[in-house]
């Protein structure tokens, strides 16, 4: 995966996929609806692997994804890729980067083919490139019977898979998932998991929210308990169970104790 | 933000969209079938229909009754119905009125002449008589014969008068020493111009709004709606690319509307109804027009219409961006249509032309111009300004719709889900609800004071009205508003006694306010005059003609507006605004609204003006009372001068000295007033303790 770097000569193959330094971000800042989304979030994703991201509703789940995916700027902080900041270069970290969200659509009135070539353009692919991949994808995910249909005739998992190889069309290295397995019945939540469990084995980095605790202690090697705006656990989830002498009970229970802890403690604030 | 612009994308984005919308059917349909078949549909078939029905009431054969048979009379008629090719039965009848209506409703008759009792007698007498002619105007058919049976009744006196000259031989010219010729000079293809001169401009900038309008959405709004814009917020091409290929393909779809629409509605014009030409030779009304476009005009419109297609795309783009899906941006864009599509109305009003200042406005100034143009009555210099003035426009627009796409807060605009309409269910609002419902109400209230209190206002007497208007359609409703979702009134509208100092000061405040406002409206008047209508109107609501009338005028347009519009803008709706926005933008908010309050164009910023202190006054002192104390002044000194002028009017002049005095007192007030603005925007900026808070 060497070709884009040498577009981008900020990136350091070396360096720490993902590094998250102090971000905050607070939405409608000055007014009384002021709301702190992120509050000096730290992180560090060293290797490649599966990092879920776990909190109650309103926790800054979504914003942290999107801060790292960069869509939205965080207030202070930085995030780095492969050592690179990128607010210094936003574009280029926009190439590492393979970002799918529940709420994600697709242009109805465009068949998945031609989806896949607007988005190869848009990630300055060459259309030579681009046919290759979509020949990859297309075999990959089975979509041979309705690539040229439009995406409005396609069922709910099928579009997920155009979803799914949209996203990863340009190669990123990191994958951001925000709540994708909400509200996928088994079948489709079966190829998002298998999907995901691919992407681990290319030894790329995910890193996915959920509320399905069952999921993320199934997939997951390392957590991420967000609360408030900060995290409160991260870690191995095995270590974590052991430090908070949780040994043999499950994510569920950690993490409903870890809120539990931080909920009387904020009360107090 | 990102501004760097990168051309590759651009068009990549540009090209999608094209061909993205081109695949939509609704998009089509309104761009390209619509105008194709709309406008010969429309205008053969209502030419048509008016040939072939003004056909029908000719051809039809009624009759025209005569009470008696007086055969020189009858036989003149019959004479004059045969010469013009009118084909009336005569016949003959004593009727009753009533009988006239039955027979004429049955369409068995049109006209009845009535001849006077001994009418054969005094006309062979040379006396004088009387013949009486009944229609029924209500009826299409008698309403066409009126006119050709009174003519052929004028022509038997014609004869008449003819007659008996001859008889006396005297020459025909004593009686009638000229004849009237009107002629109709214009070309038929003259009359076609100042026709088409009317509708077209109007017609034009009508469809383009439409061609914009359903792009427009389908690139924002759809977008969010659809749920891609995240994915491709996330491709690498920055906001100013994504936002001007959008604008790119938008406005190629508003341009290419307009060339078709020009194209239908000119092909329409110059070879539809040459067609019902052919079809109905007979019809004369349509052989005066002759309809004829030439290639310059079609090219010079096109042209002219692109700074307004981009205005159009860019202004409609900004409004559809703020909604999360089509239907919000439908709500949205109402008012961006009206303001493309009333403009243009003015083309249609006859007498109006460009001229220097209409040139500066957007959107009316190429109505009219083109509206010259098709007549051939324009200047160059005009057309100039008009086009640089709506290219510097368009630019404006093009960059406010640029810094919308740019901020994050508009694209991932959190969903309110609180229904508004229902306020007082909910126990504790969020700064925006909140501000939503007081918005909500705030035009609640507009519209029950337009109708209700223009209502008021004319069954009573003014002052009586204006009573009525502040106690139950200013006072009560806020008061109502404030007591069902804050409970505590006084708290609400932050009723504190302030010191004497804080009092004195919003007297000097409402002095310096009072300055700054008389000479805008002396400014604004040299502009434009305001209506004499609104000026006597204004007067009669505040002339006294005794002292005691004075105190009354004093209390009904100085106290009571000032507890009555305060509570209602400084308690209701500043209270809210300041929740979410900072003092300044706040008072302006306010300010506007103050204005908009007053339905009067030419009242409005002076209005606006004396609103935004009084917020600023509020927003400082932490208390409405030195807001009401301003307010009461501000009137107080209006209707004092006011009664003043009256006595100048009257030849009682005060010294010169004191009349100096105001005068320089006016304009230190006009001079000093930013700066009291400035000091109170410096005491609002403090800490007040309200910030801060979450939520």
């Amino acid at each position: 995966m060497l070709k884009f770097d040498s577009m981008n000569p900020d990136f350091n193959l070396q360096a720490p996929p993902l590094s998250i330094i102090n971000v905050s971000k607070t939405y409608a800042e000055g007014s009384v609806s002021e709301y702190k989304a992120l509050r000096g979030v730290s992180y560090e994703i060293k290797t490649h692997g599966i990092y879920g991201l776990i909190g109650p509703n309103g926790a800054g789940k979504t914003t942290l994804l999107r801060v790292i995916s960069n869509v939205i700027k965080p207030d202070s902080g930085e995030v780095l890729i492969y050592g690179a900041a990128i607010s210094r270069n936003p574009l280029a970290a926009k190439y590492k980067i393979g970002f799918l969200s529940a709420t994600t659509g697709l242009y109805s009135r465009l068949s998945p083919r031609e989806t896949l070539a607007y988005f190869g353009r848009l990630f300055d692919l060459g259309e030579e490139k681009i046919e290759k991949r979509i020949g990859e994808l297309k075999s990959l995910f089975e979509m041979d019977e309705f690539i040229d249909k439009k995406n409005e005739t396609l069922s709910f998992g099928q579009r997920q898979r155009v979803n799914i190889a949209r996203c990863l069309l340009h190669e990123p290295e990191i994958f951001v998932f925000d709540e994708i397995t909400e509200g996928l019945d088994v079948m489709s939540s079966t190829i998002v998991i298998k999907f995901i469990k691919y992407l681990a084995e290319i030894k790329k980095c995910v890193i996915f929210s959920t509320h399905d605790m069952n999921l993320a202690e199934r997939l997951c090697e390392n957590i991420i308990i967000l609360h408030r705006g900060s995290i409160i656990q991260s870690g191995r989830i095995n270590e974590l169970k052991y430090k908070n002498g949780m040994n043999g009970r499950s994510l569920e229970d950690l993490f409903m104790s870890s809120i539990e802890a931080k909920g009387a403690d904020s009360r107090e604030l | 933000m990102n501004y760097n612009f990168n051309l590759k994308k651009t068009l990549i984005i540009f090209a999608h969209e094209l061909k993205y919308m081109l695949r939509d059917r609704t998009t089509l349909f309104m761009m390209v079938l619509l105008p194709i078949i709309i406008y010969p549909l429309i205008s053969v078939t209502s030419a048509y229909m008016f040939v072939k029905s003004s056909q029908s009431v000719k051809k039809s054969k009624t009759s025209v009754i005569i009470n008696r048979d007086y055969p020189p009379f009858t036989d003149s008629i019959r004479r004059y119905f045969a010469k013009y090719k009118i084909n009336y039965d005569i016949k003959f009848a004593s009727l009753a009125t009533a009988e006239i209506q039955s027979l004429i409703t049955r369409n068995e008759l049109s006209a009845y002449i009535e001849l006077a009792k001994d009418f054969e007698k005094n006309i062979q007498a040379s006396k004088s008589s009387e013949i009486t002619l009944k229609f029924d105007l209500a009826n299409d058919k008698s309403s066409v014969a009126r006119a050709e049976v009174v003519n052929a009744v004028r022509n038997y006196k014609g004869e008449l008068v003819e007659g008996n000259l001859s008889r006396l031989n005297i020459s025909e010219t004593l009686i009638f020493p000229f004849d009237i010729n009107s002629v109709n000079i214009a070309s038929p293809s003259q009359i076609g111009d100042s026709l088409l001169a009317r509708i077209l401009p109007m017609v034009i900038i009508m469809f383009a709004t439409i061609g914009a309008f359903y792009p427009a959405i389908d690139v924002t709004a759809m977008e969010k709606e659809r749920g891609t814009l995240e994915t491709l917020l996330l491709a690498p091409a920055g906001a100013l690319d994504i936002m001007f290929g959008k604008f790119l393909a938008v406005f190629c779809l508003t341009m290419f509307s307009i060339m078709i629409n020009l194209a239908s509605i000119s092909l329409t014009f110059t070879h539809g109804f040459f067609i019902i030409k052919k079809i109905s030779e007979a019809s004369r009304a349509l052989n005066i027009v002759n309809f004829s476009i030439s290639p310059f005009s079609i090219i010079a419109i096109f042209v002219f219409m692109v700074p307004i297609a981009c205005i159009m795309s860019a202004l409609m783009m900004q409004v559809a961006i703020f909604a999360r899906n089509f239907k919000e941006a439908q709500n949205y864009m109402t008012p961006i249509l009206l303001v493309f599509m009333l403009p243009p109305m003015v083309s249609m009003l006859p007498g109006y032309s460009l001229n220097f200042s209409s040139a500066l406005v957007p959107v009316v100034n190429l109505t009219l111009l083109l509206k010259g143009m098709l007549l051939s009555d324009y200047k160059i210099s005009l057309a100039l300004l008009t086009f640089a003035v709506n290219i510097a426009f368009s630019l404006i627009t093009l960059v406010g719709a640029a810094r919308t796409f740019a901020s994050e807060n508009v694209l991932f605009r959190p969903s309110e889900d609180i229904d508004v309409l229902y306020f007082w269910k909910y126990k504790t609002l969020k700064v925006n609800q909140e501000l939503n419902i007081v918005k909500l109400f705030f035009v609640f209230q507009l519209v029950l004071l337009y109708y209700a209190g223009s209502f008021v206002q004319t069954f009573f007497e003014i002052k009586t009205g204006l009573i009525i208007t502040e106690i139950f359609f200013i006072f009560l409703p806020a008061f109502i508003f404030i007591k069902l979702v804050y409970g505590n009134f006084l708290n609400t509208i932050e009723f504190k006694v302030p010191g004497l100092k804080t009092l004195a000061f919003s007297v000097f405040v409402a002095l310096c306010g009072f300055g700054f406002t008389t000479v805008v409206t002396i400014f604004q008047s040299v502009v434009s005059s305001p209506p004499e209508q609104m000026l006597k109107q204004l007067q009669k609501a505040i002339m006294a003609d005794s002292a005691s009338g004075l105190f009354v005028i004093a209390v009904i347009t100085a106290l009571l507006p000032a507890i009555c519009e305060e509570v209602m803008f400084r308690g209701m709706v500043l209270n809210a605004l300041v929740k979410k926005y900072s003092p300044f933008y706040s008072a302006l908010i306010c300010g506007v609204l103050f204005g908009i309050f007053h339905f009067s164009f030419y009242r409005f910023i002076p209005t606006a003006v004396i609103g935004f202190y009084l917020s600023m006054l509020k927003i400082s002192t932490g208390s409405i009372l030195p807001s009401m104390a301003a307010h009461f002044i501000n009137n107080f000194v209006i209707v004092v001068i006011a009664n003043g002028e009256w006595y100048l009017s009257k030849g009682i002049r005060p010294p010169m000295s004191l009349m100096f005095l105001i005068e320089g007192l006016i304009l230190f007030s006009f001079v000093i007033f930013p700066f009291v603005i400035g000091s109170m925007l410096r005491k609002a900026g403090r800490p007040s303790g309200a910030a801060g808070q979450d939520s």
